[in-house]
């Protein structure tokens, strides 16, 4: 007996190419492949078979069957990918449940700077802002009857509580609580008494504080300089150091940067007064350092273009919403 | 300090143009706010830092620019002056208020002499009104040297006068008019009859000013202690051109200058008869030639930078300080100066900080922050971050010890919060009045209490939801915020926090909040904002929200990976009938922390309330428990043994109602 599998293949491919349904092919699967099936019958004839031509026949059988069933699998994917098309969805619908959540640009800003200085080794570090005259002002080197008092306008819970006037406060807490090397990092509220478009009575200040036994001004020219150049994201931003006074730098100096053509200050900075070193203990004759402090809100103006600078504690949502795309 | 460039031009010459001036000036550390013309002049306005008494006068400023630009400054002229031995008209000088004390006495003087016109025209451009010849020559010489002098009329002293505490207290009535309560003990110039003249270095007393009738005058040039001028200013509250001097330093040995130099000027427009002072000194501290060793080392180790010594000597000298042996001699003018760090400064003022160089530092570690970033999650969930000030109005504490502002902005501003939600709640009022409908926002703080002696500070985080859960779609829009969407958000930043019934409250409803607990540690509260308290903020609605302690969240957790089963995990519906006061979630945690075979979870799957009946038990609880065991598929016994074994204790030890199925 003979078989012509070209035949079987030919005409098992015609029914394929009619076939557009699964519930078909699985007919035409039966139909070959099937218990009563063309291939089936084929193999129960195969016993009457001479026993020598039994094995080749059998083998050639096989092949068949193999061939069969990889063509009407290959029908059956065909068929189902092309079955699969979903539903069109209206891609009008709005978002749902849909709000956008937004930092406060104070908070984006000292983010930002910690960030810059996280990468220069600095340690951010908290302090109270219900401090004593001494934390905030003796120990900085501000005597009582010192005329530097009169640029703090202070709010007094009574003789010795106030609420802190700057960061710097946090330096002595530092520098109390460990030993040198410091690398400090204090971003916090400060108060002053004083309310106007350009005052407000409370704000934000980023204290920085280095001392090592080998820190130097040209140290610090160079951290400020770089800082300025990440946070403006520019090299090419222009900046200068003046002579200034702070009762706790010596030398003391203002930063400006050049900015729409005029010179703007954008911080106070200088080398650690002897004397602030001498009150937390530390041996001024070895370690020296520098300070550093900036205000928050001068730096977000700058960088948002935000002309008045009541606005950061109004709270409006049309205003703190614009702040959606930072993170 | 306005000053005219022509007049700074008179001691320093020639002066650089205008933008080369500022520059020089700022360059030293006189911040220059403006310059402004004034006819052929222009006005320089300078802002000085207080440690630069040296330079609040024409003389100093043009002294500092002469260092600095290495030149010659000339020196105003005097009239020779002799000292006389008879004082006659100073009784007592505590020397604790004046250790150098000069006057002289100027008879027959015709006050009504025209003021010269170049006088008055600097006085004008330093926004100083002229008065009379008198007063005008006093007060340009304060303007010209920095030495403030003070004419006494000689006719309204009784007797002589004493520089020292006053000893019974008296009023007078200052040259500004108004009416001074002095104290006993207060710093005073006085004479016998215990009449007040004058604060010392602060202000003159009316009854002995320079008027029109006067004929005879005592011409005080006086050094007066900055501290003694300082307290005066403060505790009256005056602050005069004097008194602004004195406080910051004025030179101790200019008083002779001072006064010759008076004499000089009035004696151009008047007849006077010869210079003659006298002159009453007693020994100070703060008027001893200061002198220390000097430290050449110090200036690279602060600077960084190598100046050479040769240099660093020229600019010292440049700047009248003057070297002998091993020490440095400073002159009386610089009162800021007193040790080698003070030298450094003024050696790095005028080597200028351009030309020091910038040189990296070592690189350093920073410590790994593990703070939870509490922010950005809660951003993600679309909240706002606002940030209010710290002080509230008194109305919204409810501590009695509260930390209370001596001298607040306003009433509104006047103690510092115990809680961020009235702030919070201020912002739902102030976007609501503006018509936002969805509002949700969070701030991260401090707080503060009194706890007995000690100020508490703690870090907060509060939030609050308000209105449609969205307005950006008309699902949203329908759907008011509800406490369920709230604690969804606490769990999404939070997924260990279990929720536990409470029944007092400070913010929150007393019968609507709950509190939170993280690893058994309470953390804060949340729940319904309290009514008393929104309706004074005139907030229509509820609000919904917490306040945590931060500095609790950061603990630390570990994971340790449970092995996941491989056989199916069977869930099982139970409904309860019971009323609102059956406290489910605390039921829930005891039948949790029970042993049942298989229980793996049991949570509260809905919550159904039958408003049509009204009676009681009219809320059905679907309680869902996960069966499930590790080692084999679970049988239909061993399910409901479970089962049953859950609807009996919910039975009998809680004494709950089932639903019947």
């Amino acid at each position: 007996m003979d078989i012509n599998h070209t035949d079987l293949e030919k005409l098992l491919k015609e029914d394929l190419d009619s076939c557009n349904k699964e519930h078909d092919l699985l007919q035409i699967k039966s139909k070959y492949l099937g218990k009563k099936g063309h291939l089936t019958s084929l193999f129960t004839s195969l016993k009457n078979i001479n026993p020598d031509k039994r094995k080749t026949f059998g083998a050639e059988l096989n092949n068949i069957k193999n061939t069969l069933s990889s063509m009407i699998e290959i029908k059956l994917i065909s068929l189902r990918s092309s079955n699969e098309v979903p539903e069109k969805i209206d891609l009008d619908v709005p978002a749902r449940h849909h709000n956008n959540g937004s930092h406060h640009p104070i908070s984006l800003i000292i983010k930002k700077i910690e960030n810059i200085f996280l990468e220069y080794g600095f340690d951010i570090h908290d302090g109270p802002e219900i401090e004593t005259e001494h934390y905030n002002f003796e120990s900085l080197n501000i005597a009582k009857n010192h005329p530097a008092r009169d640029m703090h306008d202070t709010f007094y819970f009574d003789s010795q509580l106030l609420l802190r006037t700057h960061t710097s406060s946090v330096q002595i807490h530092a520098m109390e609580t460990s030993s040198a090397p410091f690398r400090v990092l204090a971003p916090g509220r400060v108060y002053r008494c004083d309310s106007d478009p350009t005052h407000s009575p409370m704000f934000h200040q980023i204290e920085g504080l280095c001392v090592d036994t080998d820190i130097t001004f040209s140290n610090l020219k160079w951290i400020l300089n770089n800082f300025i150049k990440e946070f403006f994201n520019s090299k090419s931003i222009k900046t200068r150091f003046r002579p200034s006074y702070f009762p706790f730098t010596e030398p003391s100096a203002e930063m400006d940067i050049m900015f729409n053509g005029k010179w703007l200050e954008v911080l106070g900075c200088g080398m650690v007064h002897p004397n602030v070193l001498k009150n937390v203990n530390i041996n001024p004759k070895k370690y020296s350092g520098f300070a550093f402090g900036l205000g928050i809100e001068r730096f977000a103006m700058l960088a948002y273009q935000i002309k008045d600078l009541r606005i950061f504690f109004e709270n409006d949502i049309n205003f703190l919403e614009q702040f959606k795309n930072i993170r | 300090m306005k000053i005219s460039k022509n007049w700074l031009a008179e001691y320093i010459s020639p002066l650089k143009s205008n933008i080369a001036l500022e520059s020089d000036l700022t360059k030293l550390g006189l911040e220059v706010d403006t310059i402004v013309k004034n006819k052929n002049d222009y006005i320089i306005d300078i802002e000085f830092t207080p440690n630069r008494g040296d330079c609040l006068s024409v003389y100093g400023t043009a002294r500092d620019l002469a260092a600095y630009n290495k030149k010659n400054i000339k020196k105003p002229i005097i009239s020779p002056f002799t000292y006389v031995k008879e004082n006659k008209k100073i009784k007592n000088i505590d020397s604790s208020i004046s250790p150098e004390y000069r006057y002289m006495e100027l008879k027959n003087i015709d006050v009504k002499a025209k003021t010269p016109k170049f006088i008055v025209e600097r006085l004008d451009k330093s926004d100083i009104a002229s008065i009379n010849i008198i007063v005008d020559i006093s007060n340009y010489v304060m303007l010209e040297i920095g030495q403030p002098t003070h004419a006494f009329d000689l006719d309204k002293i009784h007797g002589k006068l004493s520089i020292e505490k006053l000893q019974k207290k008296n009023n007078f009535i200052g040259i500004d008019n108004k009416e001074y309560i002095v104290a006993k003990g207060t710093e005073v110039i006085v004479d016998e009859k215990n009449i007040i003249h004058a604060l010392p270095g602060v202000i003159g007393s009316n009854i002995s000013k320079v008027d029109i009738e006067t004929k005879n005058i005592l011409f005080e040039g006086a050094f007066f202690l900055p501290d003694v001028v300082r307290a005066l200013s403060r505790k009256y509250r005056i602050q005069t051109d004097s008194s602004y001097r004195f406080e910051r330093g004025v030179d101790y040995n200019l008083t002779d200058f001072a006064l010759s130099r008076v004499h000089y000027l009035l004696s151009q427009v008047t007849d006077l008869d010869k210079c003659k002072i006298i002159k009453i000194s007693h020994k100070h501290k703060l008027t001893k030639m200061k002198s220390f060793d000097f430290d050449a080392k110090l200036f690279k180790r602060i600077l960084g930078i190598d100046i050479g010594i040769k240099k660093i000597k020229s600019i010292l000298i440049d700047l009248g300080i003057s070297f002998k042996a091993k020490k440095v001699i400073i002159p009386s003018y610089r009162f800021d100066i007193t040790n080698n760090y003070d030298l450094v400064e003024e050696v790095s003022r005028i080597y200028g900080f351009d030309n020091i160089p910038e040189v990296p530092l070592d690189a350093h570690y920073s410590k790994p922050c593990n703070k939870l970033n509490i922010n950005e999650k809660l951003v993600t969930l679309g909240y706002k971050e606002v940030i209010n000030f710290t002080f509230i109005s008194r109305n919204y504490m409810k501590n009695t010890r509260e930390l209370k502002l001596e001298n607040p902005i306003s009433m509104e501003k006047s103690v510092m919060r115990e809680s961020l939600i009235p702030g919070l709640l201020s912002n739902i009022a102030y976007n609501a009045n503006r018509k936002h409908k969805s509002i949700n926002i969070f701030e991260r703080g401090k707080t503060y209490h009194r706890h007995k002696s000690k100020i508490i500070e703690s870090n907060k985080i509060s939030a609050v939801i308000y209105g449609n859960k969205a307005s950006t779609d008309l699902v949203s829009n329908n759907y008011k915020y509800g406490i369920g969407d709230l604690k969804s958000d606490i769990l999404s930043i939070l997924p260990n926090v279990t929720f536990i019934t409470t029944d007092k409250s400070t913010y929150f409803d007393n019968n609507n909040s709950l509190t939170l607990l993280l690893c058994n540690k309470i953390i804060g509260q949340c729940g319904l904002v309290s009514h008393h308290l929104i309706k004074d903020f005139d907030i229509r609605g509820n609000i919904f929200g917490f306040e945590m302690l931060e500095d609790d969240l950061n603990h630390e957790s570990n994971v340790i990976f449970a092995e996941i089963s491989q056989f199916p995990a069977v869930y099982k519906d139970i409904t309860l009938m019971t009323n609102n006061d059956n406290n489910i979630l605390k039921i829930i945690d005891e039948i949790r922390k029970d042993s049942y075979k298989y229980m793996k979870n049991i949570r509260i799957k809905d919550i159904f309330i039958n408003k049509d009946n009204l009676q009681s038990n009219n809320r059905s609880v679907t309680l869902e428990i996960c069966l499930q065991s590790n080692s084999k598929t679970l049988s239909d016994k061993d399910i409901s043994d479970d089962i049953n074994k859950v609807v009996e204790d919910l039975k009998n030890i809680h004494k709950l109602r089932l639903k019947e199925a």
